[in-house]
């Protein structure tokens, strides 16, 4: 490592050796730089689409104009996508909470080589391709599939129901991939909770349940907000889900920017519903950080 | 009392494995259908075969897609893990306004919708004038990845022990140096673990992806996607076994490293205390 020794290089260090702040930032530079050059940078261009108009053939026309946003509020499909996006978002959150809580409090309360098998087990799915469980759910819940066919074998239904391009099979296949993004934060809220407490409520007389709810679960809020947090903003943005899984009417809000950026080329109005979904993504992150404080988030999930 | 106990905790056992069961009955039927012998599947198992296998095998688009990912993968995990690795160091050892939306910012695409991401680079490429290419693949999925090194890298950061670095510069190392030989075969288990993760991710991307492809750059989460469009065909299935066997195993081995860093530290901890 000759080159390490070489003048050009001892003399930049010795510039940036001078200026502490510089030394300190510089490792900074090349995700600062890639965030903004493809992600932050396009986003201006996308907003600057958002007001031109589609010319023929998909060109674009530059102009400056809200028709595409008027376009947009006033069509009702495009709004019920939005307001469905939403729904879906809020129902799959509220699965993932109630399904979600009593694992990760009971992960956090094992004391054993167990926990460790457990949480790896629960992270095996969170890296499983999600292309190819979404697909899955076409197997088992298909009309051939072994839950129509167990229904069936059982005699609790005549017929195998229809389940798939459903918002329930929607709802299903999103709850599936969301769930360790729930579990995760709650457990490792409860995980870090001072033990001592809730021996003192105990010696002071409280029964278990009653240090669950005066103890434990005000304590998880931070883990459960966490998760909260995640699973809504994560969901209300999924595309493959809804694309796989859900019939004509379960059109969600990503699905409505692809289509008009990869199939009908109206990039302008793409980009309007793009800037929507923007908008409404900043506008809950900001009113859970009234509510909640994400800044308290961050650190519960400070592993 | 005792028995009162006995029968909480077995409920919450009870749901557990419960949940367990949900999150895995998926990545089991893909496996157990892809020995399926008829081409439409059904329930219960008419037999096993191994012969969607073979078909796979002589697929040659299906295998040069494969080959496509895995490459893409390797590259954007390359650099995912320079430019996170870099990232993680900065923002760990530097004191500025802004810290935490700087943080927000680089996390922002593992949460925004991969549709956000996907749009915005080809809005780019398109105002500058640049044509799709595996080139600008690797770039926007070294975005997508990045921030995952970042997270392993810097949780690793936290703990670590500065007081080797002074020991390095003292002794006549400069920055660099330092960094190369002292910093980086300390922190590496965590950032081979951070790249894993990217390659993972890379794998499996589709939402972003289908923005930045051509026909010729096929990624297999394409292929299979119009697959199940056009055909129906349980070599889909046997891709996702493949596909479930290396996800499986890539983070698996991540976490491993990880772990085993973490038992040296300890190790060395409570033989200075």
């Amino acid at each position: 490592m000759r080159i390490l020794r070489s003048k050009p290089v001892v003399w930049l260090l010795l510039y940036i050796r001078k200026r502490k702040k510089i030394k300190s930032l510089l490792p900074l530079v090349p995700s600062a730089v890639w965030v903004a050059l493809f992600l932050f940078v396009p986003l201006v261009i996308i907003f600057l689409y958002s007001l031109s108009i589609r010319g023929e053939g998909g060109t674009i026309v530059a102009s400056f104009g809200l028709q595409n946003y008027k376009h947009f509020w006033t069509t009702p499909i495009y709004t019920r996508t939005v307001f469905k996006s939403l729904v879906i978002g809020f129902e799959v959150t509220f699965i993932c909470l109630i399904v979600g809580y009593l694992p990760g409090y009971f992960l956090a309360r094992l004391r054993s080589v167990r926990r460790v098998f457990l949480i790896i087990l629960l992270i095996i799915p969170f890296w499983t391709s999600i292309i190819i469980r979404t697909y899955s759910w076409i197997l088992i819940l298909g009309t051939q599939g072994p839950i129509n066919y167990y229904l069936v074998k059982w005699g609790l239904i005549d017929q195998p129901i229809r389940f798939l391009y459903s918002e329930f099979a929607v709802i299903l296949g999103l709850v599936h991939i969301m769930l360790p993004f729930m579990i995760l934060p709650i457990f490792t809220c409860i995980d870090r909770m001072d033990q001592s407490l809730l021996d003192a409520s105990k010696s002071l007389g409280a029964g278990n349940i009653r240090t669950f709810f005066e103890i434990t679960f005000p304590l998880s809020l931070p883990g459960v907000s966490a998760g909260c947090l995640l699973v809504f903003i994560i969901s209300v943005g999924a595309f493959l889900t809804p694309a796989m899984l859900g019939g004509p009417k379960d059109m969600m809000i990503a699905m409505l920017i692809q289509q008009n950026f990869l199939m009908l080329f109206d990039w302008p109005f793409g980009s309007a519903a793009a800037i929507v979904y923007l908008i409404l993504i900043v506008f809950v992150v900001f009113l859970f950080n009234k509510m909640v404080g994400l800044d308290k988030i961050w650190l519960s999930t400070q592993g | 009392m005792a028995r009162r106990r006995r029968v909480r905790v077995n409920f919450l056992l009870l749901v557990t494995l419960l949940t367990y069961f949900f999150l895995f009955l998926p990545i089991f039927v893909v496996i157990l259908m892809s020995f399926h012998p008829h081409s439409v599947v059904s329930f219960p198992m008419p037999g096993y075969t191994l012969k969607w296998y073979k078909a796979f095998w002589e697929d040659k688009p299906l295998i040069d897609s494969l080959m496509n990912s895995v490459f893409l993968g390797f590259c954007s995990s390359l650099l995912a893990g320079v430019v996170g690795t870099l990232a993680a160091m900065g923002f760990v050892r530097s004191q500025f306004k802004g810290k935490q939306v700087f943080g927000a910012i680089v996390l922002s695409p593992m949460i925004l919708s991969g549709i956000i991401t996907g749009i915005a680079l080809l809005s780019f490429i398109t105002a500058i004038h640049v044509y799709k290419s595996f080139t600008i693949l690797v770039m926007g999925h070294t975005l997508l990845t990045f921030p995952y090194v970042f997270l392993v890298v810097q949780t690793q950061l936290y703990g670590f022990d500065r007081s080797i670095e002074e020991a390095s510069m003292s002794l006549g190392a400069n920055e660099i140096e330092t960094f190369f030989y002292v910093t980086l075969p300390n922190i590496l288990p965590s950032i081979i673990a951070g790249m894993l993760f990217a390659f993972t991710i890379s794998i499996d991307e589709f939402v972003a992806t289908q923005c930045w492809v051509t026909p010729s750059t096929e990624t297999i989460p394409i292929k299979i996607f119009s697959m199940l469009r056009f055909e129906v065909t349980p070599k889909v299935n046997v891709l996702g076994t493949i596909i479930v066997a290396v996800t499986i195993t890539l983070p698996l081995l991540a976490e491993r490293l990880v772990a085993r860093r973490m038992g040296v530290k300890l190790a060395r901890q409570r033989t200075t205390a």
